[in-house]
């Protein structure tokens, strides 16, 4: 050994000695206990005196004076705060604590008046309803909510000027009144007897009168932000005020005192924290650091459930997970043929992509909406989709019999490139060779909603609006715009579409170019027709055609997966809707 | 030449080096299929509409022309605003806000890896072939090997959910705001971040030690009865030091490129985090800018080790034409 080393007056032992000691010196100095334990155990017992516990705990803290904050992990970030402009669902979640729906939703996905004081019924033939707000409103900044700004809110979404996304979410609305003190009328260009739905996601929120500003003044990309954009503050209605944005970080509410609603918020301030990776946010939630979180991975539910402190829940959801196919005729597009389309749909298991991907969080469709709702017509409830031999015979009626390649795009990031390799794997068996991209979600929808270059995407889709003629008209009516490129003749069809898709059914009444053009007016009448049970007939009718002719693929509703830590109750988890307005903490 | 003269010379040269780079990214970007237009309408918007904001941003034009327009803003310290990322928000005032978090994260890996890797590498050398030397070149094999990301996830399982500290999840109290909380929570990020670079610093730094204690200059020093401790921390470690230098400073750029995924997982708000949402986002303007930025950092730092080099080892003097 040379003797040039240099001498450290420090062996092994000693080394590891003053080592574990600074170690532990540095970590205790750095304590500071989580959440710790709830204390109490999580069965059905607990359940409730956990609850109490925490409500004797939340009354304390009042009466000590401390605030009670909630800290909920988002998955995704939060871009936009004008209710006339969020198309996101955190958006949306943070905001609807800001506003108020005009027409609410609750978690049974029943309608309930909002900002107005009944939900009112279709006049004048179906082409008026009149909303009239609840006495005693304000605003977060003081001043009292009028009908003037119920008209302003609901007039700056029709102006054309303004470009506002959400503008199809107010559908045949073509103008509004102010017709008593506090009274809004809203006319329509034809009868639509479901609008009162449609408000609760196209009527976010009521702002003042002038608060989003002049849009048009280089405020964001084409006047698409507006001043409400960055900051909410004093402009909602709602159980929570704004008070800071930090982008990509949070975003932090305290509660509103003037709140019309008795009994709500719970909390003093509410915090949302941005924590897109998911080890991450559930780590927060299982040290204390969150409360509460959404978009719990399907795989982490047991394991979440099998801890002291936290409850993990698995809801229906309205996430559908959807095989998009391009229907129009195109060199090598082999689902322009109905029969090459048939194939697919009777050749995808839908149960095992749930299984496999989803840990069997979910349930497989029968068709467009949900397979045990009562918008389902019986007969597709009957149907068993997944069929090799039907799908073998649907090959050969195509002239395929040995079967076609097909191209299927995904978006990468989340679990449709995974579901398209399923996909990839059971249709190899009937002998369809497909190969499987994955694109950017910006790239997809480039490809699908701006060109007919394409076989099939893979995507999901949310539901927003609990009603089954909304997916059948967000997801196939528009004749420029669907997911499928399934068109008809028709002077506003704009270059590069083309009339596509089956013909109209063989028993329908009138003249129709296609099937395209049928679905259309069908769904136009189901929308007007007042009488729920002529309305299912219609929606029956026409969700049995979408399904017999494969103009999609819907595979699967999966469901919400949430979770939270025992010290918050109160919380609500919906469909639809998640009710944070009631959720408390304890310690 | 002069050190001044070698450094002005040096920045000027910058000059292509940044409008090669933005050149080559403002392709890229607009080349690459999709667009921000989508990202701010969602999917069901009609074509008519996205046609008509592509027009209004000045997308349907030339890309010489969008390149010449952007070029001529950027000059004169416009940067646009964010179109998707944050909407109608200067993209300095973005940058500026996330910027602190990533100079703070950057710098204090580099601190914490070089005070580390510097003396294990030293000692690593002084002691080569020791129970020490082959401790530490298995922990500088796994530094490297170790993914940051997957490093990052298991530390915060280890001090989040199993001992339940509350700082070790992430987030960010800035200095000025709370030192203590800001260190607290640094701490697990600049473990992550600086792992590899340090398992990296210390390898070379003992290869280098190995090369320059067996010079021939080391033994006659020590010949000379000058104390070995001497010998090895003002001879023989200021000149091994300087090939080191070099990987210190090209190491800050890919310091930089791993606080991407750093600060993914610890959930830290900055411009690492911020590069992902704007790339996912199309948010073209964000995206140049922050490329920009990136070849200011390199190009300085680079030139900021050659300045080093230069005091290092007074036999290095740049010549014309270097």
């Amino acid at each position: 050994m040379s003797d040039d080393r240099l001498e450290i007056d420090l062996d092994r032992r000693e080394f590891v000695a003053l080592a574990s000691t600074l170690t532990g010196v540095s970590l205790a100095g750095c304590t500071g206990g989580g959440d710790g334990g709830d204390g109490g155990g999580d069965g059905g017992d607990g359940d409730t005196s956990a609850a109490t516990e925490t409500e004797q705990q939340v009354t304390e803290a009042k009466e000590n004076g401390q605030t009670v904050r909630l800290n909920v992990g988002l998955a995704h970030g939060v871009w936009n705060f004008d209710p006339a402009v969020w198309t996101d669902t955190s958006s949306s979640t943070v905001g609807s604590l800001i506003y108020d729906e005009v027409v609410a939703l609750d978690t049974d996905e029943q309608l309930q008046p909002g900002l107005i004081e009944e939900i009112p019924d279709p006049i004048d033939g179906g082409r008026a309803f009149e909303y009239t707000l609840r006495e005693g409103l304000t605003f977060h900044n003081g001043d009292p909510v009028t009908a003037e700004d119920f008209k302003y809110s609901v007039d700056w979404i029709l102006n054309p000027e303004n470009n506002a996304p959400i503008r199809s979410r107010l559908p045949f609305v073509t103008d509004t009144e102010v017709v008593g003190d506090r009274t809004l009328r809203m006319n329509l260009e034809e009868p639509f007897a479901t609008l009162n739905w449609w408000l609760t996601r196209g009527l976010e929120g009521i702002v003042p009168e002038g608060s989003r500003g002049e849009t048009r003044e280089g405020k964001g990309p084409a006047g698409l932000a507006t001043d409400l954009t960055k900051d909410p503050s004093g402009a909602g209605t709602g159980a929570f005020q704004f008070v800071e944005w930090k982008s990509d970080s949070h975003v932090l509410l305290e509660s509103f005192d003037d709140y019309w609603m008795e009994d709500a918020p719970m909390v003093d301030e509410i915090r949302f924290d941005i924590v897109p990776e998911n080890s991450t946010r559930l780590a927060n939630l299982r040290s204390g650091n969150i409360g509460l979180t959404n978009r719990v991975p399907p795989k982490d539910v047991e394991s979440l459930n099998g801890r002291p402190n936290i409850t993990a829940k698995s809801v229906p959801g309205n996430l559908t997970e959807v095989l998009y196919l391009n229907l129009m005729e195109a060199e090598g597009n082999p689902m322009s043929n109905v029969n090459n389309r048939r194939a697919v749909l009777f050749g995808i298991d839908a149960q095992e992509i749930l299984d496999e991907i989803f840990y069997g969080q979910g349930v497989v469709q029968k068709g467009p909406w949900y397979p045990d709702s009562e918008w389902t017509s019986p007969k597709l409830k009957e149907m068993t989709l997944y069929d090799p031999e039907k799908a073998r015979a649907e090959l050969e009626k195509a002239g395929n019999p040995d079967g076609f390649e097909l191209d299927i795009i995904a978006t990468k990031g989340s679990w449709f490139k995974d579901e398209a390799i399923i996909i990839q794997d059971q249709l190899s068996r009937i002998g369809i060779d497909v190969s499987v991209t994955a694109v950017e979600k910006s790239t997809l929808f480039n490809q699908v909603y701006g060109t007919t270059d394409w076989h099939a995407a893979m995507e999901d889709w949310g539901q927003s609006i609990p009603v089954a003629t909304y997916w059948l008209d967000a997801g196939y009516a528009d004749n420029n715009h669907n997911h499928n490129n399934w068109h008809h003749a028709s002077p506003d069809l704009k270059d590069p579409y083309e009339p596509s898709g089956p013909p109209a059914p063989e028993d329908a009444e009138g003249d129709y170019s296609n099937g395209h053009e049928w679905f259309v007016a069908k769904l136009r009448e189901a929308q007007a027709a007042t009488d729920e049970q002529r309305q299912k007939e219609i929606v029956y009718r026409l969700e049995e055609y979408v399904v017999e002719n494969a103009i999609q693929i819907d595979i699967a509703y999966v469901n919400k997966l949430e979770a939270w830590r025992n010290s918050v109750s109160g919380y609500e988890i919906g469909t639809f809707v998640d009710e944070y307005r009631f959720a408390e903490k304890g310690e | 030449m002069s050190l001044a003269r070698y450094t002005l010379k040096r920045l000027l040269l910058a000059v292509p080096v940044l409008l090669g780079a933005s050149v080559v990214v403002f392709g890229l970007v607009h080349l690459a299929p999709g667009g921000p237009v989508r990202v701010m309408l969602g999917p069901l918007q009609s074509e008519e509409l996205v046609e008509q904001i592509r027009a209004e941003l000045g997308l349907d034009r030339p890309l010489y022309v969008q390149y010449a327009t952007w070029l001529f803003d950027a000059v004169q310290g416009d940067l646009g605003t964010s179109w998707t990322v944050q909407q109608g928000t200067p993209v300095t005032t973005i940058i500026a806000e996330r910027l602190p978090l990533t100079v703070e994260l950057t710098v204090l890996s580099m601190i914490v890896a070089n005070l580390i890797a510097i003396p294990a590498g030293i000692i690593s050398a002084v002691r080569q072939d020791e129970s020490i030397d082959h401790a530490a070149r298995i922990a500088a094999l796994s530094g490297i090997s170790i993914p940051d990301f997957w490093l990052g996830i298991i530390l915060i399982m280890i001090f989040a959910v199993q001992f339940g500290f509350p700082w070790a999840t992430g987030g960010w109290t800035p200095p000025w705001v709370d030192p203590v909380e800001n260190l607290k929570q640094l701490l697990l990020p600049v473990i992550t971040l600086g792992t590899a670079y340090s398992a990296l610093i210390a390898r070379m730094m003992r290869s280098e030690m190995l090369d320059t204690l067996s010079q021939d200059y080391i033994r006659t020093a020590k010949a000379m009865g000058i104390p070995s401790r001497e010998v090895i921390l003002k001879d023989a470690t200021k000149n091994a030091l300087i090939p080191v230098v070099t990987v210190i400073g090209v190491g800050l750029g890919q310091l930089m490129n791993g606080a991407i995924l750093t600060e993914t997982v610890f959930s830290l708000p900055g411009v690492g985090r911020l590069f992902i949402q704007a790339i996912a986002r199309r948010d073209y303007r964000v995206i140049q800018a922050l490329v920009l930025f990136v070849a200011v950092v390199f190009v300085f730092a680079n030139l900021a080790v050659d300045v080093l080099y230069a005091y290092l080892d007074p036999r290095i003097r740049y010549e014309e034409g270097t």
